[in-house]
């Protein structure tokens, strides 16, 4: 669509927004390496990528949540450096975010003015802003009601409403949608879509991250595609079809070389089923599903963030019951399944759970390798309430040998281990309780590359053993790798089972960003 | 698009009628606790209209009052804001003012009124660099300026003194029966409204309620949390000042104990620990409801052990009481 001629000579200067980044760190984790992304005057400019491939980042360090550690910042062809959220906004620049972001100790009004005033200096007068506040909710198809409400009787939409109308009615020239229309209803964001329209014939801008093929589809004009980090490309609208920008947030090419390496080891063997779920529903309003994990098998669950794939793992394990539905276990022939309750007795009888935030929900920091090693089975070393330490370290040691945690040594509080061997006293802790089934709620994450292949190897012996293993992961190369089956989450909800042949990188996208879906549910002209 | 063609109609809210856990402030518990004690207090001793006593009751409570006011804006910033060290601050105030300044023949009140105000700001911009800069957490920081100021009184004043007060006549008689003690109570709330009708008020109440929110939307989040420890010290000025003019002399060791009603007395009276609610009207409440049950229980000769476990069960009954009251008012809640 875009004179390539043109847009090849595009100078710096041209562009409305210009970010360069040469390498943005958390702490010790890189979170973006050589990532750019050039908004020009008037354009709607997606941005999409898988979870983890620095979007965030790049909408925090243009929104100015966070300071740049390196790279360049130009906004109309003048460097600069954001200090904090309103020098963006200074600079025209405003967010909507995916959470909600309102005060309940606000009125309705002041959370759409939030900001604007000075500490103590007053912007508008009040009946200024209701005025604003009102216009704008009318374009959105809301009308003035909305600002007479007491704010803990509005629904996500409406609040997210209010966060909309707080960017669209202060200045802006990029307007940046962070996931933002996930939270409105369908009518809010065709409308929201409509005024985009209008804006951009004013020669405003829209830097629209969405993981939604069919919006991206109908708003970009160009798109810039990350994966892992870094930049993909930077396509037309003619080219950012849902194929061509699933391809390259993948990056299929060197996908097809991964060997499944367990598939073959359990072959011959007759899976029983070991956890039954029957007619889940895991929040209100979600469609309903059924889900076996078998014995010996490795079940993958992926999905986005916010999708479900935690929740379907939390379920497995009896962190959380499902909204409907039954969760059992599935007893062998003769006895009687039993329905989960809790974690306490799913474990008792035999599941186990490596939560996903290991330093908050799994970990005891100040306390000793081995006694972050025993604290769920303190029982089993133990004899009339009294600790047996010799038992203690025996018991310890079997397993700093399996898994190789270094350094060698039971008596070093868990907070001086790296971020691989922390996780790997967690799942020894699970492992010793001698688990049929053990859930792992994305164990990988933040883990060194040599980390993970002792892990893969653990997994895969685990399950060659006859334990079910449930492993969530965002990352989908590692759940191709070691997995039998993948369970693909969905607006809180299992979309598909990918087994054998199925399992392709490009399959698991698909029905991550429901672009099967969308062909098939699609009324004519429309993209509810 | 046909989608745009969708009547509005449906997105129309339900007409909520307000319920009346809506319409009735946050201080009303209080207030209704407050008349209740009030009551019992008047069936306990018949003169205590009459006989002038409770003219005394709000000097005597007035310290406490105006700390409890201190607390709001440091507790309703949020992010574990309070103010540990107004106790020990106001002690000192008290003794600067009683034990070094009046002693060297500075007897004019206005002049005695600014330094102890001055004193007090100074404390609240140690207590704000502290917590809104160097981002130290509010009960750490503030537990230390708790201890240096205690430490500092009693350097400053080894044993309490009496002062000559004749010139607070004023705070001890009344206008037109009203006690001036209570005109400057209304008056410092009346500061406290002008404050908080700036922009300053709805500052305070989005970090309060969600700091991130407030941060992303613009709002200059340590700024606003730096302004509050400041405010507070103003008002922990006030009180060194009102300790003087009520104890007739100032004592250094007076002040650690106001520190714990201070909050408690904020707490009863509707104002949030977790930040974003409340405001002073509350907080004065409570300070005097402290003061009431405090008064009662020694008019009818309960040991102070007593009273330890009074202020303990209140607080306790406080604390369910505004969280029910605020689970009524947000009832039927969000969808």
């Amino acid at each position: 669509m875009k004179d390539e001629m043109r847009m090849s000579e595009t100078k710096r200067d041209d562009y409305l927004v210009s970010l360069l980044v040469e390498a943005h760190r958390y702490g010790n984790t890189l979170a973006i390496q050589q990532c750019s992304i050039e908004i020009l005057p008037g354009e709607v400019h997606g941005l999409v990528g898988e979870n983890g491939s620095g979007k965030s980042t790049i909408v925090k360090l243009l929104s100015g949540i966070i300071k740049p550690t390196s790279g360049s910042l130009m906004v109309s062809g003048e460097e600069l450096v954001f200090a904090n959220p309103s020098d963006a906004q200074r600079h025209g620049i405003n967010t909507v975010f995916q959470e909600t972001l309102i005060s309940d100790g606000n009125t309705a009004v002041e959370n759409v003015f939030l900001g604007v005033d000075g500490l103590f200096k007053r912007a508008k007068k009040d009946s200024v802003e209701r005025e604003k506040a009102i216009e704008f909710a009318e374009r959105l198809g809301y009308d003035a009601s909305l600002f007479r409400r007491p704010l803990h009787t509005m629904s996500v939409a409406d609040r997210q409403v209010l966060t909309l109308i707080r960017s669209l009615a202060r200045p802006w020239k990029l307007l940046i949608l962070d996931e933002a229309t996930s939270a409105l209803d369908i009518q809010t964001r065709d409308r929201l879509f409509d005024i985009i329209k209008e804006y951009k014939h004013e020669g405003r801008s829209v830097l629209f991250v969405s993981h939604r093929m069919d919006e991206l589809e109908i708003l970009i004009d160009r798109a810039t595609v990350q994966r892992s980090g870094r930049l993909i490309g930077v396509v037309d609208k003619a080219e950012a079809t849902p194929e061509r920008l699933i391809s390259m947030m993948s990056g299929d090419l060197h996908s097809s070389n991964y060997v499944h390496q367990h598939a073959q080891q359990t072959e011959g063997v007759v899976p029983e089923t070991k956890v039954s779920l029957r007619d889940v529903v895991l929040v209100p309003g979600a469609a309903a599903f059924d889900l076996d994990v078998r014995s010996g098998e490795i079940l993958g669950i992926a999905g986005l963030e916010g999708q479900g794939g935690s929740s379907l793992a939390e379920t497995i394990a009896g962190v959380r019951l499902p909204a409907s539905g039954q969760v059992a276990l599935v007893a062998a022939p003769g006895g009687e399944d039993r329905s989960i309750r809790s974690q306490r007795h799913a474990f008792k009888h035999g599941i186990a759970y490596v939560p996903a935030k290991r330093q908050e929900e799994g970990l005891f920091a100040p306390l000793s390798v081995a006694q972050n090693f025993i604290i769920s089975t303190i029982e089993s070393i133990s004899m009339l309430g009294f600790f047996r330490k010799k038992k203690l370290e025996a018991a310890t040691w079997v397993y700093m040998d399996k898994l190789s945690v270094r350094p060698r040594d039971t008596a070093v509080p868990v907070s001086q281990l790296s971020g691989g061997n922390a996780q790997k006293v967690l799942i020894g802790r699970w492992l010793n309780a001698k688990p049929s089934v053990i859930v792992l709620n994305d164990p990988l994450r933040g883990v060194d590359v040599g980390t993970k292949r002792q892990f893969y190897r653990l997994i895969t012996d685990l399950a060659a053993e006859g334990v079910s293993v449930v492993m969530l992961s965002t990352e989908i190369e590692e759940l191709l790798l070691i997995s039998d089956r993948i369970a693909v989450c969905r607006q809180s909800s299992v979309a598909r089972v990918l087994e054998g042949e199925a399992r392709t990188q490009q399959e698991i996208l698909s029905a991550m960003f429901g672009v099967l879906e969308m062909a098939a549910d699609q009324p004519e002209g429309d993209f509810a | 698009m046909s989608a745009t063609s969708v009547e509005t109609a449906s997105k129309k809210p339900r007409v909520q009628r307000d319920s009346i856990f809506q319409t009735v402030p946050y201080w009303a518990p209080a207030a209704v606790a407050m008349l209740v004690l009030i009551i019992i207090t008047v069936i306990q001793d018949p003169g205590f209209f009459i006989a002038g006593s409770w003219q005394l009751v709000l000097l005597y409570a007035s310290p406490l009052i105006v700390l409890a006011m201190a607390q709001v804006p440091v507790l309703m910033s949020g992010g574990g804001g309070l103010d540990l060290s107004v106790g020990p601050a106001a002690g000192l105030i008290a003794a600067i003012i009683g034990g070094l300044m009046m002693p060297l023949g500075i007897t004019a009140l206005p002049v005695l009124l600014l330094i102890a105000i001055g004193f007090g700001l100074i404390n609240g911009v140690l207590n704000g660099m502290l917590v809104a800069f160097l981002r130290v957490p509010p009960i750490i920081a503030t537990l230390a300026t708790y201890l240096i100021y205690g430490g500092l009184a009693l350097q400053l004043l080894r044993s309490p003194v009496g002062v000559n007060t004749s010139i607070f006549g004023w705070f001890y008689s009344t206008s037109l029966g009203i006690p001036n003690m209570l005109l400057v109570i209304v008056v410092l709330a009346l500061l406290w409204g002008l404050l908080v009708r700036t922009a300053y008020g709805r500052n305070l109440k989005a970090v309060g309620s969600n700091d991130r929110a407030a941060y992303t939307a613009g709002i200059n989040v340590t700024g606003v949390r730096f302004v509050a420890y400041i405010v507070a010290g103003f008002g922990t000025g006030i009180a060194g000042m009102l300790l003087v003019i009520v104890l007739g002399g100032a004592d250094a060791t007076v002040g650690e104990a106001y520190t714990l009603k201070a909050i408690a007395a904020a707490v009863l009276g509707g104002v949030s620990l977790l930040g974003g609610r409340g405001g002073v009207v509350g907080a004065a409440i409570g300070g005097l409801l402290i003061f009431l049950i405090q008064n009662y229980l020694t008019a009818t000769g309960a040991p102070s052990y007593v009273l330890q476990i009074a202020f303990g069960v209140v607080l306790i009954a406080a604390i369910v009481v505004n969280g029910g009251w605020e689970f009524l008012r947000t009832k039927g809640g969000r969808r």
